[in-house]
């Protein structure tokens, strides 16, 4: 399981943060203190580090800078101050990547997720989820059940990921929809009907017949 | 210039003359011969005009030299008060203009600061919310978005003028500007039903991807919020015009022609208290900056079209 350190001052954002890692299959840990951050990371070994750049005591850059004195590990940065110069300040720092804040949750998963394939080994358990004994690969969008491997299509790939993520609970057919919309597939309520069926019949077809469940005027489950 | 200088130097031309009156009318009346005033009159003519000349171009140096704003030496008391007054009021001005100045960056300033303080609690707002998957969650993050849109256009007015400001014009690919604007209103759509269709232009513009993207997120806040049914389009269909189309409420005749005009709502603008006719304003000026030119075509009730033109245009490249 990758394990990423968070270093940000606001509760809410890095809560929100290791929530969302969460949902992915990664572990996160947020400073305890801002003093200690070098001791911290240290201890913990992260895969990859989230900063923020406005940090009580010491900023962003001074930490980032060392950090890079002793490990190479990957640095995303997260701040409000999203002109140009911050952002070069931020690479020239030793920093791999930057979001602009507010962020979406997609747009954090996706740098963490790149970043992480870039810089370990391509296969590692994290990039795949696990329901009802069906493992699904994020890396290569395809399902295996029962020793049986099959490409998904872009669409299906993406209903599935966001059912599994959320599995055991209801998902509706709006979250679904904007799942949809993430991947610049502007889809409508139809349209979601149609690619649902599709999805359902290519699970029937390697023996997963009715995993995903309609609950009626609401959206979809799928359970473990 | 020498009519003015005549005119100044009238009193004594008229001094002179009167002298000279006096002087032929005695001589005349003591039947003195002609000759005995010709003579001094013609050398007292050549003293004249000799101390004409030089005071002449004394005069003339002396207003060039203060068209230039530069203050000659001051002769006589006269000149000397007028400097002294017009130096004070130099002083004064500008006293009041760097206090100007400094009032307003330390505004620009906080404002910004202000902008990035509160993008901290949206960004952490925004990562709970989306964790929810209820029409609550859907609406809040709506709402969110709306709160952000205004902190980034509190920002670009501050921009929009500032001599700091950075527009890096550069060879651009417009899909990869608008889909992410898109992307931005996805709750908006589902919620509203609202159909998107977008064409990929698969063309590359010249032109700054961050204003650029205001301008495209500012048109299609637009077009989701005044329409209710239907939806819209994004295409290309002559190079280089970018359309945005919706099938919204439309703007009637007598407001389209000001809808860029600043603080101008027009008629849906008034029904929406929330408009502060800034928006398209904005979107106006920096197109005018980046050398794109916006225009819109509307129809009540049908709907609205705004064209983009970002055909590459002569704009001064460094």
């Amino acid at each position: 399981m990758y394990k990423i350190f968070i270093v940000e001052d606001d509760k809410g954002i890095a809560d929100g943060i290791v929530t969302c890692l969460g949902n992915w299959g990664m572990e996160g840990l947020v400073v305890s203190d801002f003093m200690k951050v070098m001791e911290e990371v240290d201890e913990y070994e992260p895969h990859l580090i989230i900063m923020d750049i406005t940090l009580p005591y010491m900023g962003g850059y001074h930490w980032c800078q060392e950090i890079r004195k002793t490990s190479s590990v990957p640095i995303i940065f997260i701040s409000s101050a999203t002109d140009n110069m911050n952002i070069i300040m931020a690479i020239n720092m030793g920093a791999d990547d930057f979001i602009a804040k507010p962020f979406d949750q997609s747009v954090l998963i996706a740098k963490v997720t790149a970043l992480l394939r870039r810089t370990y080994d391509f296969s590692q358990a994290s990039a795949t989820l696990e329901v009802a004994g069906a493992i699904l690969n994020t890396n290569n969008n395809t399902l295996t059940y029962n020793g049986t491997e099959i490409d998904l299509a872009r669409n299906e790939y993406k209903i599935l990921l966001t059912l599994v993520q959320n599995k055991n609970k209801v998902v509706s057919r709006e979250k679904l929809m904007e799942a949809l919309w993430e991947t610049d597939c502007y889809v409508d309520e139809n349209t979601l009907t149609v690619n649902v069926g599709r999805l359902r019949k290519t699970l029937e077809g390697i023996g997963l017949k009715d995993l995903i469940k309609t609950k009626f005027g609401v959206g979809y489950i799928l359970e473990d | 210039m020498f009519g003015e200088y005549l005119k100044s130097r009238v009193k004594i031309l008229m001094l002179l003359l009167g002298v000279a009156a006096v002087f032929a009318s005695v001589y005349f009346l003591f039947e003195l011969p002609a000759v005995t005033v010709l003579y001094p009159l013609i050398l007292s003519l050549v003293l004249i005009l000799t101390v004409g000349i030089i005071d002449f171009l004394l005069v003339l140096n002396k207003h060039r030299k203060i068209q230039r704003n530069d203050l000659p030496e001051p002769s006589g008391l006269l000149e000397k008060d007028y400097q002294e007054v017009i130096s004070k009021l130099k002083e004064e001005q500008e006293f009041y203009r760097q206090k100007t100045t400094s009032d307003y960056n330390n505004m620009v300033e906080y404002y910004t600061i202000w902008a990035h303080q509160i993008k901290t609690p949206i960004a952490s707002m925004r990562l709970r919310i989306q964790s929810e998957d209820s029409d609550l969650a859907r609406r809040l993050d709506g709402d969110l978005n709306r709160i952000e849109a205004y902190v980034e256009m509190v920002l670009t007015f501050l921009r929009l003028d500032s001599d700091s400001t950075d527009y890096v014009i550069k060879e651009i690919d417009l899909d990869a500007v608008i889909k992410p604007a898109i992307r931005k209103f996805a709750r908006d759509f589902i919620s509203k039903k609202l159909t998107m269709d977008f064409k990929p232009t698969e063309t590359k513009v010249l032109s700054d991807e961050k204003w650029l993207s205001f301008v495209i997120e500012q048109v299609l806040s637009n077009a989701v919020k005044y329409t209710n049914e239907g939806g819209i389009k994004v295409y290309m269909d002559e190079p280089g015009i970018l359309c945005i189309e919706d099938t919204g409420i439309g703007i009637s005749a007598a407001d389209l022609p000001r809808i860029f005009e600043n603080g101008y709502t027009g008629f849906n603008g008034r029904e929406d208290k929330r408009a502060s006719g800034i928006g398209l304003y904005l979107c106006k000026r920096i197109c005018d900056n980046l050398g794109h030119k916006i225009s819109a075509e509307s129809e009540q009730g049908a709907g609205t079209r705004i064209l983009i033109d970002l055909n590459k245009r002569d704009i001064g490249i460094e």
